[in-house]
């Protein structure tokens, strides 16, 4: 039952790739700032994380020799999505073919990797990384929606601030979901 | 001058939790049991607070009443003078810098860089009213001088190596 | 527990509470060095050049701050430790990140001039007029953001295990027993309600601090990246004011817990006292508008919500804190030491600097008064007389309990001296305050510099009384675990 749920996870992590791959789907999912950096990248990660579920099994001893307790794979997975939250980037990956395939590749893998790390890392970890990505998605979302000035050049200022209000609604669900989670009660659950 | 109000009334009460602290402190060495005193003063407690709170409420309605952000109602057919300022690293730019006694001014401050704070002082170096100058942003001071005579605009806001230097004066005439 | 815990190890985590404190007291001397100068200089006694003199205030801001917070953290995990379980290793790294990052400090701003103050207010790191570079406020921005890490870290372990002992953060401030769905005799225990205030506030803190500071260095590095000045302002304050404020929350929790086995009297949480800490929570939350009430294009409710609720944050310490130290003392035959003595006139410090507070958070007297130096006035008397010498309070208790060391008579005269010397200074800014003195003026007219210079003078002898307090302490981490059975013994040591 499990081992079937899991090549399951690996075929739809292939098949939600080739998904993504798809012409048609990738130019409207990058047509629109905010599907580009909202969804697309995001549904990136996730056919990493959805691979990853059989992959990491199969190669437990590989991950676990330099990812044992799930601090480098966090470390590589905060370096890359920090670097697709630079401005420029998108804008990079429509205009230049290898930053799109650079995207196609690192995404997958960093989700891959967060799948590894994520259940090796101590709650200490889960919550630094947490309240980490809580202040940049609040910092980006600030940048979006008050930047005077066109950053890219293939979306407009009107789509940026769009940009910015999503990440502004990611940031305000991150801090309820947060606030919730520390004043209910939770001594039933290891956390 | 609300200076001197708000320094006696600090000194008030300071010396007022000076005395308690003290006669507590003097008190201590005597040894009683602590249950009769519990009970006496948190009693006292009661009435302590309850004071204490309505005290609050009153100073605050009665110290909102009327705030410096409001505009004043001004006289028929008498506008106010708008002058513009600018504050920038280091120096200020004034739209006008002479006034008459009894002529309602607004100041707009604004700033070309960092913050920087808008402070009026009078010929005795007394803070007559401020507003922070901020980039990108106009708040306003409304002030009517009742003294002829030459006002100094200083920095109030620390803004780099200069800051005490964004002296500006303005001239008051009758 | 102190049967559980053998001699090596509780010598070795005593051995990392004492790294803590001596590392922030030595700090926290060095930097009234820098005081003492400031107010000489503001005087007229003393030469200083105007780069000079901000970056002594830059660093005199970051440096207590940073030290007294540091400091303060150590003895909020000393005491809590006994409650819940902490992690050791992030302790450990807390200290670590806060080396580096006051190392990067000290690096940025003496070698490559940096002086935004420790407020590094939005544009002013990227725009100082050529006074420094970028490499110098990066080095302090990113200094402060590696401390902010290691603090971040350590609060996310209190809260952790707050919330594995007790279930939730709403339990450590016990809400529940504020419901009535649980009796005051099971209420947590005023450490453990303190702890968990701080972790909430602290946690906020740090993430709208790390966000600022990131945002500015964003824009150091590429200008062309602008953000809004009043929105800057805002998160500024926010961090800056809780995290300041939080201070005493954290050093409050050795008298919660010295007074009680020096008067032999309980001081326990009950539903008052946790009605007390919720409104503080809230309240320090909140009240940070009221650095901003000379910015009239600020929402207004939010200015008098400014005003109103640091009146009520008033409230808690003078009703509930001050008054149950009061009361505990009162006629209890209490033995007075370096350590109970401290930290009773922590309580007085913390009361009275309240006080100037509640004044200056009045719109109308703002008005006249923000920026001037009134508002160090308020903050030297609650810091210097109220929290730090509850963390001095501290050194002293552990030396009693971790050692058969003595205080001697110059001890005490130091107690003495450095609560003359800290009220002098505080008067002296109240004083500057009052007469319309702005505060961070390297220079002063010849009419400001009186109270500067008396200032100064009662600076040296404040720093003097803590040199002995410090000297008492190294002392004792010289002779540290020789404790033959001191008067707290049979209760709890561990
Ligand atoms: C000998 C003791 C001390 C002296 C002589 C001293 C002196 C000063 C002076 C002259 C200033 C600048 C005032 C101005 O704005 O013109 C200042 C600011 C400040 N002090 Fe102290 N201080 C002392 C102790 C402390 C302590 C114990 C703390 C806190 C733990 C503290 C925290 C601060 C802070 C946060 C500032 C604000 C810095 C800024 O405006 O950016 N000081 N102090
Ligand atoms: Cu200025
Ligand atoms: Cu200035």
């Amino acid at each position: 039952m499990i081992k079937k749920w899991r090549s399951n996870s690996l075929l739809s992590g292939l098949i939600l790739f080739g998904v993504l791959l798809i012409p048609f789907i990738r130019q409207f999912l990058e047509s629109v700032m905010v599907l580009h950096m909202l969804v697309q990248l995001p549904l990136l990660v996730l056919v990493g994380w959805l691979i990853g579920i059989t992959i990491t099994r199969n190669f437990q001893s590989h991950f676990d020799s330099w990812n044992s307790n799930g601090i480098p794979g966090t470390l590589l997975f905060v370096m890359i999505t920090m670097y697709w939250m630079i401005p420029r980037t998108l804008d990079e990956a429509l205009s230049i073919w290898y930053i799109e395939l650079f995207k196609y590749v690192s995404l997958p893998v960093i989700g891959l990797l967060l799948y590894d790390s994520w259940k090796k890392l101590q709650s200490i970890g889960k919550s630094f990384i947490y309240l980490n990505y809580l202040s940049m998605f609040g910092l980006m979302a600030w940048l979006y929606i008050d930047s005077p000035i066109q950053i890219c050049n293939n979306y407009l200022a009107a789509e940026q601030k769009i940009l910015g209000w999503g990440l502004l609604g990611i940031t305000a669900f991150m801090v309820l979901y947060l606030v919730q989670a520390v004043f209910t009660d939770q001594t039933e659950e290891a956390i | 001058m609300i200076q001197t109000v708000a320094w006696i009334v600090s000194l008030i009460f300071m010396l007022f939790i000076t005395i308690v602290f003290g006669v507590v402190v003097l008190k201590s060495k005597e040894k009683r049991d602590y249950d009769p005193i519990k009970k006496k003063w948190y009693k006292a407690r009661s009435f302590y607070g309850t004071t204490l709170v309505v005290f609050f409420l009153v100073i605050t309605i009665y110290t909102l009443r009327e705030l410096p952000y409001n505009q004043p109602v001004y006289g028929e057919g008498k506008d106010p003078t708008i002058v513009d300022v600018e504050a920038l690293q280091f120096g200020w730019n004034f739209s006008e810098t002479e006034f008459k006694v009894g002529e309602p001014i607004e100041f707009h401050v604004t700033s070309a860089d960092v913050n920087h704070g808008f402070g009026i002082y009078d010929e005795d170096r007394n803070l007559l009213a401020q507003t922070q100058a901020m980039p990108e942003y106009t708040n306003k001071v409304y002030v009517t001088f009742d003294e002829p005579g030459t006002y100094d605009i200083l920095c109030l806001e620390y803004c780099g190596l200069a800051h005490h230097l964004m002296i500006q004066s303005i001239e008051v005439t009758e | 527990m102190s049967s559980l815990v053998n001699k090596g190890e509780l010598k070795q985590r005593n051995g990392q509470i004492a790294s803590y404190l001596i590392i922030g007291a030595v700090v926290i001397a060095v930097m009234m060095v820098f005081g003492i100068l400031m107010l000489l200089a503001q005087g007229g006694m003393l030469n200083l050049s105007a780069a000079n003199f901000y970056q002594f205030l830059t660093i005199h801001g970051t440096g207590m701050i940073g030290a007294a917070a540091f400091a303060a953290a150590g003895v909020m995990w000393y005491f809590l430790r006994d409650y819940v379980q902490l992690s050791k290793k992030i302790f450990t790294w807390n200290l670590v990140l806060f080396l580096i990052g006051v190392v990067m400090v000290i690096i940025g701003v003496f070698s490559f001039e940096y002086a935004s103050s420790w407020t590094f207010l939005y544009p002013l790191p990227a725009l100082s007029a050529n006074a420094w570079g970028t490499v110098g406020a990066l080095l302090y921005l990113v200094g402060m953001l590696v401390l902010g890490v290691g603090f971040l870290l350590l609060y996310i372990d209190t809260g952790r295990a707050i919330i594995k002992k007790y279930g939730s953060l709403g339990k450590g401030l016990g809400w529940d027993v504020i419901s009535g769905k649980k009796a005051e005799k099971d209420a947590p225990p005023p450490t453990v309600v303190a702890s968990t205030m701080v972790t909430i506030v602290n946690v906020t803190a740090l993430t709208a601090g790390a966000t600022v500071l990131i945002m500015n260095i964003i824009n150091v590095v590429n200008p062309a990246f602008t953000f809004d000045p009043l929105l800057a302002k805002n998160l500024t304050y926010a961090f800056g004011h809780i995290f300041a404020n939080s201070i005493i929350y954290m050093g409050v929790i050795v008298v919660y817990e010295i007074l009680p086995r020096y008067t032999n009297r309980p001081w326990k949480s009950n539903r008052i006292f946790l009605i007390a800490w919720t409104m503080s929570t809230t309240f320090t939350l909140l009240i940070y508008t009221h650095h901003m009430l000379m910015d009239s294009v600020m929402p207004k409710w939010m200015l008098i919500m400014g005003q109103a609720l640091s009146y009520a944050n008033g409230l808690p310490v003078l009703v509930i804190t001050a008054y149950g130290a009061l009361m505990i003392v009162y006629k209890s035959g209490i033995k007075w030491d370096m350590a109970s003595g401290l930290a009773f006139i922590s309580m007085f410090g913390w009361t009275v600097g309240v006080v100037p507070a509640i004044v200056d958070a009045t719109i109308v007297v703002n008005h006249v008064m923000h920026n001037t130096k009134w508002v160090p006035g308020h903050f030297h008397m609650y810091m210097g007389l109220g929290a730090v010498a509850m963390l001095f309070a501290f050194m002293y208790y552990l030396a009693k309990v971790d050692s058969n060391l003595e205080t001697t008579i110059l001890d005490k005269i130091a107690l003495i001296v450095y609560t003359l010397a800290i009220i002098s200074v505080s008067g002296q800014f109240l004083v500057s305050g009052a007469i319309s003195t702005p505060r961070r003026w390297a220079t002063h007219f010849p009419e400001w510099m009186g109270p500067a210079l008396f200032g100064g003078i009662a600076g040296v002898f404040m720093f003097l009384a803590t040199v002995i307090f410090i000297v008492h302490f190294i002392s004792y981490i010289q002779v540290r675990g020789t404790s033959t059975g001191s008067d707290f013994d049979d209760k709890k040591v561990a």
